[in-house]
């Protein structure tokens, strides 16, 4: 019996390791690479940079959402940077080139967006395609079809609104609107992941397929939502970017997909076990944010940025097995039979 | 049914065959619309055609041995664009067999780095090989940010030189046949079919995962070799669509996602094809961005296909023999044709 209570115990102590240690960690380690940062750069830290570290930490927030679910089912969602193009492209060819209402606009472009995630999810879950063939090639697909939307026409503009709402022009008690949506964003991604039905389906399809139909659950049906949930995300993604950016260029998505990957992989999820946290993500998001900050304002090629992205990630991944390796090692010796 | 018909079905379903097919419908039709729009049909343009088709082939051939024994790897663009920023900012003047020997060497460096991370690591094949992708393209820009630098001269005109391309080819072609048959390569198919078995029956089954991996490395330096080639000079975005396209080779060539079944050749014809759809949809004046769209269109389709064939194959197979693990090919639905 007390053997039982020492499992428990170290099963909890175990789980709020990854639920509230990790995130802590990741995120005070995004506040010393800023205030290490005052080696590289005179400006850093400041209220600036932390703003700018929240703004570019909720775009990535919003399109790891549906990256970190795809993951923990087993996927990869590569599909993101084409559906920022359409969506992007969509919503701004629709309002400065046809004179349509921002409204509708934005309502086609999450439409396509939703729709394409959905054609990933079918195509996944249904035939049983590899995720990260199947999305890449819609990747490249959809990048056509944007390509098809703004043809010989030069960067259209971005709508005002969106402008507004998302360059971090706009204010909210003089802090801005993008570093606030940060915490929405979060609250929201941790109310459907981790207390909602569907997230609790989703990390029991993540486990264990097979488990997961046994038990009765539409298996299919929670696959195409999970890419439908990423597409969506993305599409998003892709309006808030046109107003971030002020143009809807075909690029725009290009240097958020590895990104969006590589946070979900240092928040601690690993791929296709069922096994990660949205907190650790969103903190990981910020946590590389920060690094991409730093590295830019000291000027030395871009490609250093890659380089550390890869290696955070490979260490992270070997953190993560030593998690599991002390987790296995316990159970076996603990084991009363 | 006559067993003719088996046949001719047993060469539809296999993979190897279909890509084949595939490749010679849309040869015949890039060829003969060529001919007839007047713009030539020679030896110099199925050369340029070959030489352009051998990168892809190699760094494909390599996907499909990591993807036979049942693991991943998304490293081969970061491998070729190495090599390919390495050989066109440094080596420029050095000895091109020297240039090939050490950039085989490097790609099968990588290969081990990423083999040892997998396999002793127990890490995930596809999160590694990510992070090493990224790695590697990143070292590509911070080693030659802007395109320039050139190739070894010998190296551009070697590979130019006729019948080299066709002659690789072949040895390609020659080595599958004899590697499919080595202890390595049946190890390798019985790997990808069922690891645990493999294990129990006390085969070093770690040690000829890291050579697979080590092998598929060198293959990416070799691609890379080649592609800097028939590039002539150094751009460290030039490789990024490989990831897509050496998938998609292995795709259409049959090779299964879950491994265990594949074949290299089947890959060789796949890669063939992927780069003969451009020039089709070119004679047919097709615009740039539909291009893009019927390219990506063509690669779902492809592995949809794949995936839908190896579905029901492993239906078929688990209706006939619950406990049988086939090693290689099809052996079940070869027979099935014949009587079905």
């Amino acid at each position: 019996m007390s053997d039982q209570s020492v499992i428990e115990a170290q099963q909890r102590r175990s789980s709020r390791m990854q639920t509230i240690y990790r995130p802590l960690i990741l995120a005070a380690l995004a506040l010393f690479v800023l205030v290490a940062g005052r080696l590289v750069s005179e400006s850093l830290p400041s209220w600036i940079a932390v703003q700018t570290v929240l703004s570019l930490g909720m775009f990535l927030a919003v399109i790891a959402f549906g990256q970190g679910l795809v993951m923990l089912t087993g996927g990869l969602d590569l599909s993101v940077p084409g559906v920022i193009a359409l969506s992007a492209s969509t919503v701004a060819v629709w309002v400065s080139f046809m004179d349509g209402s921002l409204f509708v606009g934005v309502l086609l472009a999450l439409g396509v967006s939703l729709l394409f995630g959905i054609v990933n999810g079918v195509l996944v879950s249904v035939l049983k395609a590899p995720a990260f063939i199947v999305t890449l090639a819609m990747g490249a697909v959809l990048e056509g079809f944007s390509l098809f939307i703004t043809y010989g026409r030069k960067s259209p503009e971005s709508p005002e609104l969106l402008v507004t709402l998302f360059s971090g022009s706009g204010k909210l008690f003089g802090i801005g609107i993008p570093a606030l949506l940060f915490f929405v964003v979060g609250i929201i991604g941790f109310i459907i992941q981790a207390r909602s039905r569907f997230g609790r389906n989703v990390y029991l399809l993540g486990s264990s397929l097979e488990a997961s139909r046994i038990a009765g659950q539409p298996v299919n049906f929670i696959q195409i939502s999970i890419y439908a949930v990423s597409g969506f995300g993305s599409g998003l993604a892709g309006l808030m970017l046109v107003g971030f950016s002020g143009n809807a260029q075909l690029s725009l998505g290009t240097e958020w997909l590895m990104p969006s990957i590589a946070a979900v992989l240092v928040g601690g999820t690993i791929i296709g076990s069922g096994r990660g946290f949205w907190q650790s993500t969103i903190t990981a998001g910020l946590m590389l944010t920060a690094i991409t900050i730093v590295i830019q304002s000291t000027g030395v090629s871009s490609g250093w940025k890659s380089v550390l992205y890869g290696v955070v990630v490979l260490v992270a991944l070997l953190s993560t097995r030593s998690d599991i390796g002390r987790r296995r090692r316990k159970k076996i010796s603990q084991d009363p039979l | 049914m006559n067993t003719k018909f088996g046949r001719i079905r047993q060469i539809v379903t296999d993979g190897t065959g279909r890509a084949v097919i595939f490749w010679l419908i849309l040869m015949t039709i890039w060829l003969s619309l060529q001919s007839t729009q007047g713009m030539g049909v020679d030896a110099r343009l199925i050369q340029s055609y070959l030489v352009l088709a051998l990168p892809l082939i190699v760094a494909s051939i390599g996907v499909t041995l990591v993807i036979i024994m049942g693991q991943f790897d998304l490293s081969a663009a970061g491998v070729i664009a190495v090599v390919n920023v390495t050989i066109a900012s440094t080596l420029g003047s050095w000895n091109p067999l020297l240039v090939v020997v050490l950039m085989m060497a490097l790609g099968g460096f990588i290969g081990l780095v990423n083999g040892l991370f997998v396999i002793l690591g127990k890490l995930p094949a596809i999160a590694v090989t990510l992070a090493t992708l990224i790695i590697l393209q990143g070292l590509a820009i911070v080693i030659l940010p802007q395109p320039s630098g050139k190739v070894p001269p010998f190296l551009v005109d070697g590979v130019r030189a006729p019948f080299v391309a066709v002659g690789i080819i072949v040895v390609i072609i020659i080595a599958w046949m004899l590697f499919k048959r080595s202890r390595s390569g049946l190890y390798m198919f019985a790997i990808g079919a069922d690891p645990e078995a493999l294990h129990l029956s006390g085969l070093p089954v770690k040690k000829i995962q890291l050579k697979i991996f080590v092998i598929a490395g060198a293959l990416y330096g070799l691609a890379g070799v080649l592609m800097s080639a028939s590039l002539t000079s150094g751009d460290a975005n030039a490789a990024d669509s490989f990831l897509l396209t050496t998938f998609a080779a292995t795709a259409i060539g049959g090779t299964a996602f879950v491994g265990g079944r594949g074949s290299a050749v089947g890959t060789l014809f796949g890669a063939l094809t992927l780069l003969a759809i451009p020039k089709v949809l070119f004679v047919f004046g097709v615009s740039d961005w539909t291009q893009k769209v019927a390219f990506g269109l063509l690669v779902l389709l492809a592995v949809v296909a794949g995936a839908f064939s190896s579905l029901r194959k492993n239906r078929e197979s688990m209706l006939l023999a619950p406990y049988s693990t086939p090693t290689e090919g099809e052996p079940i639905t070869a027979t099935k044709g014949g009587n079905a």
